[in-house]
């Protein structure tokens, strides 16, 4: 056998390739990063591991946040969900905990996030997507025989975070101390509420700004064991940015909120252990890894030379990973569960600390019981069968992922970059430039489906003429125990003490004028004295304005 | 024809949205249609409200649209939006800016696309203002992107020119067509609440005093949409700046232009005759001749 | 300025389609003169807009004037609007249920004597909700993994009916 140098090994193995493989068929990830055949120490040689990786639990935190990662705990199974009357959330959230969830979340009605109630929208609405949740009854019902004190609930909840509010009005109820409540504040961010999604929007961009402040601070003092700020990639990515744009316009969006913090004398390390993240895991498999771990390294940077945090838990970039919705199809959906374990495998290598792994047919439809068990329990065949958790970063050291990870916190930084240069993410978003980036990037990535660059199995390629099989039915609520939920909601409005909801909303108003008064404070004492969601958010909404997104067609 | 223009004229909205359809379409139809419809205008106000994109021109309308109606008017908006140079479609999205005015009888809104005329207004837009007017409403208010020939011909059609700027131009005030600021009769400083809303005013005035053989300058009104301020003096200031004969001047133009129009038609048939010649005679690259087309 | 063979000609002429071709490509061919003037709108209480602008986008590139809203419109504000811009077709989209209340904007319409408007629903509307749709008078359903074609097609052939039934009538009601 001869001795080959390396140099012509490379070139031997380019030779060989070109007679077998287009050239000119280009490949470009989502982020619009080339990707190369082969990837090799020429690529990416190690010399920087100290530096750019690191160990576990170390700076720059590149392999994970946790010295022992999944080896000593692993990710927290937190299945969104939400639907029909708070009874009927109460039953669904009891079977989830019985197949192994660790922790809940809650997902509220459509007609909740618009800031409403239920006796204010057009029936047939109620319930579909989410839990009609409008005052502390609904919420202790909902969340009868979970024990408080000892599960993590994470609230879907946009600005005043009346969700939070009739928790702890609940906890409150039932005795429990404040200290011991745990969870998320899910939807915190109202920056990719007016950008992306719009769906969360309840308060203008100033309001809302101003509450988020409030809230961490109520938290920090009274609810030490709640995550007051979770920032949403997800609402950017499902929207259609890219995931380099998505991490840099979350990232952005993190820098402006502790700033924000900051500035009203929060003090770095009192908050930033409590920043988490929230995002989408796509079907893009290396690059998504490749997001995550950049994401890591940057925030790591950003907490201890940028805002100046010392401790070390600030610069740990906590996340939950929901396996992305739209990389499902309606079409063949049993596919789906394929693409689902897919973005967990992937969500699994990037550390997550929590995930969302979605149910087959939500892109149809709110999960049946049976697809919601699917869901779960591919997060416990990954966990338990498949070894995935016996090696902490197993990705790392692969030519091709450090490469990646390089190039995708080049794209991240160089966003970010453009974010600043426009004066931060709120005046990049007041301007809409943001909204323009995504809008360009939703409409390519459309594009290069519709001409089959991307190709989508049984969308664009591959279709099948079981498609045209009748679907099964919906979730819808039942009916009548919905009119009776509306109903008794009504007379719980007629029957409740006039004065002490006067008190409340006085409590609010009171609070919003005053900028040295706590509006999220006068939130809680509102929901305890029985004054309802859609009061609080009408009442925060006409003294601290509404306005709409801005939406760049 | 007629019938429309009685059900226009006896204020009927629906028919009113079809007359426009009519008059955008162009041809026979829309020149009867608007025949008929002059004998009913002259009454209402047009206001040209015109600047760069992000002045925030949608929702200082929307502000506008709420202090008229306090006053009891009746407002007609005409929102036009630059079409697309590739496909001539166009994204219409301006009315949605100008807030919760939907179901307010007293207002009506109409988003028109520029159909291709770069630069300028739609081709329209003169007959459509007709067309409100004859319906009936006391005031018109006409959005434009500003983009050099469209500012000019705003302070054509309108009775008052408003041009809009904002703070944050820095400079680029200076970019400010001269075209316009020749022709507005009320220069706006909108987003007044931002930083720098002071130097940009001054700025205006400074090249307001450059304006030669004027004695008397337009005013120079700041607004923030957010805290209704300024709103009102706008307002007022609108109502003292309608020229008396303004819309006389206006006409006078349009049968100039119309004139012009005719006359361009005829001869751009020629010109596409002419580049099909060069391409099958002369041998000539037909993209260079498409494009030379397409720039006309 | 002779010299030209039959064979030159035809490739001049084929020469002349491909590059008008290209540079008409985005266009899809309207089939009218005039654009057709479409609402693309969302009703209810989601919020999802991302289908909504790709729709919005590809109408305009596809040679139509589209009149574009944010969600959360009220049906009574739907149909005024599609009274005043005077649009031949609505397009609404609905991802998270709001396609139950669809029906309520067609009896609407129609009270305020719109019932030529084409209605198309784009989104998530469970097949076992169909037919509730199309009996309510909605025109065409699209699902996720509609093409552009289809949509751009579709909106050509039901504006052009629309058109072709309004300038039959007199004057519109």
């Amino acid at each position: 056998m001869t001795a080959v140098t390396p140099s012509a090994a490379r070139e031997r193995w380019a030779a060989d390739y070109a007679k077998q493989a287009d050239l000119d068929r280009v490949v470009r990830n989502r982020s619009g990063i080339v990707v190369e055949p082969l990837y090799t120490p020429d690529d990416w040689a190690g010399e920087r591991y100290q530096a750019d990786l690191g160990f576990p639990g170390q700076e720059p935190f590149t392999r994970g946040i946790y010295p022992s990662m999944y080896r000593g705990r692993t990710w927290t199974q937190r299945q969104l969900i939400g639907l029909g009357t708070p009874a009927d959330y109460n039953a669904r959230v009891r079977q989830i905990l019985d197949l192994g969830a660790s922790a809940i979340s809650l997902l509220p009605c459509n007609s909740g996030f618009r800031g409403l109630d239920c006796d204010e929208v057009p029936a047939p609405l109620l319930g579909t997507c989410g839990t009609v949740i409008n005052n502390v009854d609904h919420m202790d019902r909902a969340l009868d025989g979970v024990p408080l004190g000892s599960i993590s609930t994470a609230m879907n909840d946009p600005t005043p975070f009346t969700l939070l509010a009739f928790v702890l009005a609940t906890a409150h109820r039932r005795g429990v101390a404040f200290d011991q409540i745990t969870g998320t504040s899910n939807q915190s961010d109202y920056i990719s509420h007016f950008v992306a999604n719009h769906m969360f929007y309840r308060l203008s961009q100033p309001g809302s700004r101003r509450v988020l402040v409030d809230h961490v601070a109520y938290c920090r003092e009274r609810v030490p064991g709640w995550n007051p700020v979770s920032v949403v990639g997800q609402h950017m990515q499902q929207a259609g940015a890219t995931p380099a744009e998505t991490m840099a316009f979350t990232l952005a969006t993190a820098i402006q909120y502790a700033e924000d913090c900051m500035a009203r004398g929060l003090h770095p390390d009192a908050i930033l252990p409590r920043f988490t993240f929230f995002f989408d895991v796509s079907i893009s498999f290396f690059e998504e890894v490749a997001k995550f771990r950049a994401g890591r390294r940057i925030w790591a940077r950003i907490t201890r030379d940028r805002l100046g945090a010392k401790d070390p838990r600030s610069w740990r970039f906590k996340f939950h990973g929901q396996t992305s919705g739209v990389d499902l199809t309606a079409q063949q959906p049993l596919n789906n569960v394929a693409r689902v374990a897919t973005q967990a495998i992937a969500g699994i290598f990037s550390g997550l600390q929590s995930m969302h792994t979605d149910a087959y047919d939500e892109a149809i439809t709110c999960p049946t019981e049976e697809s919601a068990r699917i869901a779960v329990a591919t997060q416990n065949i990954l966990r338990e069968e498949a070894h995935l958790c016996d090696v902490i970063d197993p990705l790392g050291g692969s030519y091709y992922v450090e490469h990646l990870t390089d190039q995708m916190e080049e794209e991240i930084l160089r966003v970010m970059a453009v974010i600043e240069e426009a004066g931060g993410m709120y005046a990049a978003v007041g301007s809409g430039l943001v909204q323009g980036m995504i809008g360009r990037s939703a409409l390519a990535a459309q594009e290069r489906i519709d001409a089959g660059v991307d190709r989508v199995i049984g969308v664009n390629c591959y279709e099948s003429e079981d498609d045209n099989e009748e679907q099964p039915p919906p979730y819808r609520p039942d009916r009548e125990s919905m009119e009776a939920h509306v109903a008794a909601f009504r007379d719980f409005k007629r029957s409740r003490s006039e004065s002490e909801v006067r008190r409340g909303i006085d409590g609010l108003r009171a609070a919003a004028e005053d900028e040295s008064k706590n509006v999220f404070a006068s939130v809680v004492d509102a929901a305890t004295a029985g004054v309802t969601h859609g009061e609080i958010v009408a009442t925060l909404r006409d003294e601290l304005g509404f306005g709409n997104p801005l939406i760049v067609a | 024809m007629s019938t429309l223009a009685a059900a226009v004229a006896a204020g009927h909205e629906g028919n009113l949205a079809r007359a426009l359809t009519v008059l955008e379409k162009g041809g026979v139809d829309a020149i009867a249609l608007r025949r008929t419809l002059l004998e009913h205008t002259g009454r209402a106000m047009v206001v040209g409200v015109t600047g760069p994109p992000g002045a925030g021109k949608s929702s200082l309308i929307g502000a506008l649209i709420g202090a008229l109606r306090n006053e009891g008017k009746r407002v007609a908006v005409l929102a036009v939006d630059p079409s697309s140079p590739l496909s001539g479609g166009a994204v219409l999205g301006d009315r949605t800016r100008m807030g919760e005015h939907t179901l307010d009888p007293g207002v009506f809104i109409r988003s028109v696309s520029s159909r291709g005329q770069s630069g300028g207004l739609s081709r329209a837009v003169p007959a459509l203002i007709d067309a409100l007017d004859a319906a009936g409403w006391d005031v018109v208010l006409l959005e434009t992107v500003g983009s050099g020939q469209s500012d000019v011909d705003i302070a054509e059609y309108a009775d008052v020119a408003v041009l809009v700027s904002v703070p944050g131009l820095g400079d680029d005030v200076q970019a400010i067509k001269a075209g316009m600021l020749e022709v507005a009769d009320i220069l706006v400083v909108n987003k007044s609440d931002l930083p720098g809303a002071a130097r940009t005013a001054r700025q205006l005035e400074q090249m307001l005093s450059l304006r030669s053989s004027d004695s008397v300058h337009p005013p120079v009104i700041r607004t923030s949409v957010p805290d209704a301020s300024g709103i009102d003096s706008l307002v007022s200031e609108l109502g003292r700046t309608a020229r008396a004969g303004g819309r006389l001047r206006r006409l006078r133009k349009e049968i100039v232009r119309e004139a012009e129009s005719a006359f361009a038609l005829r001869l751009s048939k020629d010109l596409v005759d002419r580049a099909c010649r060069s391409v099958l005679d002369e041998g000539r690259e037909i993209s260079v001749v498409a494009l030379e087309l397409a720039a006309r | 300025m002779g010299g030209l063979d039959d064979a030159d000609r035809s490739h001049a002429y084929s020469e002349c389609e491909r590059v008008l071709a290209r540079i008409l490509t985005k266009r899809k061919a309207a089939p009218v003169d005039t654009p057709i003037r479409v609402l693309i709108t969302k009703i209810g209480l989601d919020g999802h807009d991302r289908g909504s602008r790709i729709i919005a986008a590809y109408l305009r590139d596809a040679g139509h004037e589209v009149v574009y809203t944010p969600p959360w419109q009220t049906i009574s504000g739907v149909v005024r609007l599609a009274l005043q811009e005077d649009v031949e077709v609505i397009g609404v989209s609905s991802l998270a249920t709001d396609h139950l209340i669809v029906p309520d904007l067609l009896r609407e319409l129609a009270e305020a004597g719109l019932d030529d408007v084409a209605v198309v629903v784009g989104g998530i509307v469970p097949d076992s909700e169909h037919a509730m749709l199309t009996d309510a008078g909605v025109g065409r359903i699209f699902g996720p993994g509609s093409s552009r074609d289809e949509i751009v097609d579709a909106v050509n052939q039901l504006g052009a009916a629309v058109r072709d039934r309004r300038s039959r009538a007199e004057v519109p009601a």
